[in-house]
């Protein structure tokens, strides 16, 4: 109950600061957002009214132009043919203009696209037959926008709040969190009469404040302990027959091995080779994953546009992801590696990920994007499993999946496709390499782990777990990085973020159980096979392939003998299975649904297979 | 910098970020807005244009000889005060006919070829240059093949001067409004660390004070005092051994003596 009520504790001391947090964001964000686009329509309206109303009065000449000429030819008004038909062309193929209607010289309607058509007023005279032409104009075009730029405002406003607020929280959990139950153990060691342990003192915040506070009785120990150590060495340095000595072996022995004591002294500077935290390795990893998805939106786009000849389109997108893959691979072999280990490999891995990134703006070739992809791949990569691969991540490993899968698939693309949104795909681009570049120092300046210290090299071959994790990963990759942004996120970049926010949100909210994951595919299957495509079933299939893949990688804990080679594969296998669907026109249906099906009969036979007595 | 410090920055810059987005989109957003709108009353001018000429060349003429094209373009830009230029090109990339009358057998412009080479959607390219909008159509026969491609040049004066008055007000808002989130953010992040650590500020004060002092602030955590405790013991117990071994040292001079 304690310990519940201390958790308890524990976590409203994360969640409430960080919920202020993203209050106060989001609520700063909303207001300015609001300002922003009040003070831009006001500048704006009056020339795009007018902009509409000059359309609206070109199209009323030129239709009453030609009805005029009709009339000349000698056709009765009432006798016009295909007057409808002509009318809701026009107004179908015109957004500055509502609905036509033709009237009589009485004011009576002959022909109307709507009923109580007013607006501009065009007379036409032909002889003895007048007639007016009556051109709503309309602002649809301008409707239709604000209402997009307001509900994109929206989601930048979100994404601001909730970027502020998992901020604050990551702090809170992996920074000060830590710090406390140090000093928590520490201040337990004390009472028990272990004075064996200095906390880290260094720094100004709460914590080593009130460590500091606690050093001037250890130093009244401190000097306790010298005075009995001279007392001791005087009286041995006279002990000629040992009597005296016996005498202080008794006195000593009644101390007994009660106290551990420690000289503390907090004005000496603490070595600088000390380790990295481990908060300050995840928020590096974080930030590097961030900035690498943002860019996931925007590759299969960028590719089809590049239209490269003599390759089936099917394979356009394809290419450069696996050249990004390969990349990737090579540059998580040389992170492990001694070069990973020390400032200079980050700080290259991060300028070349930055200016790969940042090169896409001015990249017009197909075979220029693939080499930059693949630039990208190995620079992310490489900056990933060195900062990950250092060990000291004592935190749970679902806490740092959520930490990761929010940074690098749910913040870092909405905040892509909301610059692409402001400026465009390749000044998206070119912000996101510049943002890199910049942050390379802050990422590189990490202290080198401790001699010695990495985590646990993966070993052995691949085995089944690693199989069933690859599967699972097939389906998102090939969702999220090129069906949907061929799809409904080729023109949409905040739906195909969207896409892999949901997919991103699914990963950390999948529970630990790779049936439960691989079930959810098959029903998201059965649906896209039932039900006709759309995109809400798309993003109900990239939110089921995340559950999916989510809860594989959690089960995978221990079991996996290379749980990133696995993954690497899996999404390998995602880009060239969504290229053979669209090549074989393969339903997507089968691909989760045979997946599906495959992850259930493995773990079905893996549970038979441990239930099973051994032989 | 504490740790704290560097949160409640990082915190800042994401907020100093999203207000520049949204200030971004809104720029943006009626940016392109503009531009559609102008582009969708030259729409129908190109769309009027294109099935006259059209008409004519479903009439089995080549396009270079249908004469008429020139009269056409001609009456389109006396009509528009915006439309700056007409042109009809070959899909070779020669002017067939032109407004500007010097330049027809002229090379259109690279950025154009590259336009309608890479960039047609729905029969329709558009390029920006100069600062003007050019927006074309393909011209097509009744096989649905293209035989030329008309354009039309846009003055983006009045779009430009728009964006700029747009981009003007957001700069002056902006000014004001970043101080101000800033502000707020910075202070909600320093109320939520000191709501955060209260206990901990309780706790250095009350370590650091004098015995009376920290009963006056409301004594101890418990952990704490007992830490202090065991301090305490553990120096006493130290002193007491240190003077035992002191009066051995003293006993054996005496004896000595």
């Amino acid at each position: 109950m304690k310990a519940t009520n201390v958790k308890r504790r524990e976590l409203i001391r994360l969640v409430w600061p960080a919920l202020l947090i993203a209050a106060a964001a989001i609520a700063v964000t909303a207001i300015s957002a609001q300002v922003f686009l009040g003070s831009g329509l006001e500048r704006s309206m009056p020339s795009l009214e007018a902009a509409t109303r000059a359309g609206a009065e070109a199209v009323g000449r030129s239709v009453s132009g030609q009805i005029a000429h009709a009339l000349d030819i000698g056709i009765p008004l009432d006798r016009l043919v295909g007057v409808d038909a002509y009318f809701q062309r026009i107004v179908s193929g015109s957004p500055q203009v509502k609905a036509l209607a033709l009237l009589d010289a009485n004011d009576r309607t002959l022909y109307a696209t709507a009923p109580h058509v007013a607006g501009l007023r065009f007379p036409i005279a032909s002889g003895s037959a007048r007639a007016i032409l009556v051109v709503a104009a309309e602002s649809a075009l301008i409707d239709s926008s604000v209402r997009q730029l307001v509900l994109t405002l929206a989601i930048a406003v979100g994404v601001t709040g909730l970027a502020a607020g998992l901020l604050a929280f990551g702090f809170g959990l992996f920074s000060i969190a830590p710090a406390r139950r140090e000093l928590t153990d520490w201040l337990s060691r004390i009472a028990m009469g272990h004075f064996d342990r200095t906390p880290l003192i260094e720094g100004a915040g709460p914590i080593s404040i009130a460590a500091r506070a606690v050093v001037p009785a250890l130093e009244r120990l401190e000097q306790s302990r010298r005075r009995l150590g001279e007392s001791v060495a005087t009286i041995r340095a006279i002990d000629f027959d040992g009597s005296l000595g016996r005498r202080v072996d008794a006195i000593l022995a009644g101390l007994g091995s009660r106290y551990e004591i420690q000289p503390v002294n907090p004005r000496v500077d603490l070595p600088g080779d000390q380790p990295a935290s481990g908060g300050s390795v995840l928020w590096r990893a974080a930030v590097v994953l961030g900035v690498y998805g943002a860019a996931f939106p925007l590759v299969a786009n960028f590719a089809l546009d590049r239209e490269p000849l003599g390759l089936d389109r099917a394979w356009w997108p394809v290419l450069p992801l696996m050249a990004e893959l390969f990349g990737a691979g090579f540059g998580a072999l040389l992170g492990r590696g001694t070069l990973g280990r020390g400032r200079t490999g980050l700080a290259i891995a991060g300028a070349l990920l930055g200016l790969s990134l940042l090169s896409t703006f001015w990249c017009r070739s197909y075979a220029t994007f693939i080499l930059l992809r693949a630039g990208s791949g190995f620079g992310g990569a490489f900056l990933l499993i060195a900062l990950l691969g250092r060990g000291g991540l004592s935190f749970p490993r679902r806490a740092v999946l959520a930490t990761l899968a929010f940074s690098g698939f749910v913040i870092g693309p909405m905040v892509g496709a909301l610059l692409t949104e402001v400026s465009g795909r390749r000044a998206a681009f070119l912000v996101i390499g510049a943002g890199m570049l910049a942050l390379a120092p802050l990422v590189a300046t990490l202290r080198p782990p401790a001699g010695g210290s990495r985590s646990a090299r993966a070993s052995g071959a691949l085995g089944l777990a690693d199989v069933v994790l690859a599967l699972a990963v097939t389906p998102v990759v090939a969702l999220v990085l090129v069906i949907i942004p061929d799809g409904f996120g080729y023109d949409n970049y905040l739906a195909g973020a969207g896409a892999i926010a949901l997919a991103g949100l699914s990963v950390c909210a999948a529970p630990r159980s790779s049936l439960a994951g691989a079930l959810t595919l098959i029903v998201a299957a059965l649906v896209l096979r039932v039900a006709p495509i759309s995109t809400a079933a798309l993003l109900a299939a990239a939110a089921a392939a995340g559950l999916c893949a989510g809860s594989a990688y959690i089960a995978a804990e221990g079991r996996a003998a290379r749980p990133w080679t696995a993954m690497g594969f899996g999404a390998a296998a995602g880009i060239i299975a969504a290229g053979l669907i669209d090549v074989f026109d393969v339903p997507l249906s089968f691909l989760l649904g045979g997946t599906g099906v495959l992850l259930v009969l493995i773990e079905s036979v893996r549970r038979k297979l441990v239930r099973a007595p051994a032989v | 910098m504490t740790p704290g410090a560097r949160m409640i920055f990082g915190v800042m810059a994401v907020a100093a970020a999203g207000l520049i987005v949204c200030a971004g989109l809104v720029y943006g957003g009626l940016y392109r807005l503009g531009l559609r709108t102008t582009e969708a009353n030259i729409d129908f001018v190109l769309s009027q244009l294109r099935a006259t000429i059209e008409a004519n060349v479903d009439l089995g003429l080549p396009l270079a000889d249908i004469r008429i094209v020139q009269d056409v373009i001609e009456r389109a830009r006396a009509a528009d005060p915006q439309v700056l230029a007409a042109e009809v090109f070959a899909p070779n990339g020669t002017s067939l006919f032109n407004t500007d009358r010097g330049s027809i057998g002229e090379p259109v412009p690279d950025a154009w070829a590259e336009a309608v080479r890479y960039r047609v959607e729905n029969d329709r390219w558009r390029v920006e240059e100069l600062g003007n909008i050019v927006v074309g159509q393909i011209i097509r026969n009744d096989f649905g093949e293209p035989v030329g491609y008309l354009a039309v040049t846009l003055s983006g004066e009045a779009h430009q001067k728009q964006a700029d008055a747009v981009l003007g007000a957001l700069l002056s808002e902006m000014a004001l409004a970043l101080p101000a989130a800033l502000l707020i953010v910075l202070i909600a992040a320093l109320l939520s660390l000191k709501w955060a650590d209260r206990d901990l500020v309780r706790l250095a004060r009350a370590l650091g004070g004098t015995a009376h002092a920290r009963e006056q602030r409301g004594g101890l955590p418990d952990q704490a005092r007992q830490a202090l405790l065991a301090i305490e013991d553990a120096a006493s117990a130290l002193d007491r051994a240190a003077g035992q071994i002191a009066t051995i040292d003293e006993s054996d001079e005496r004896e000595a003596a």
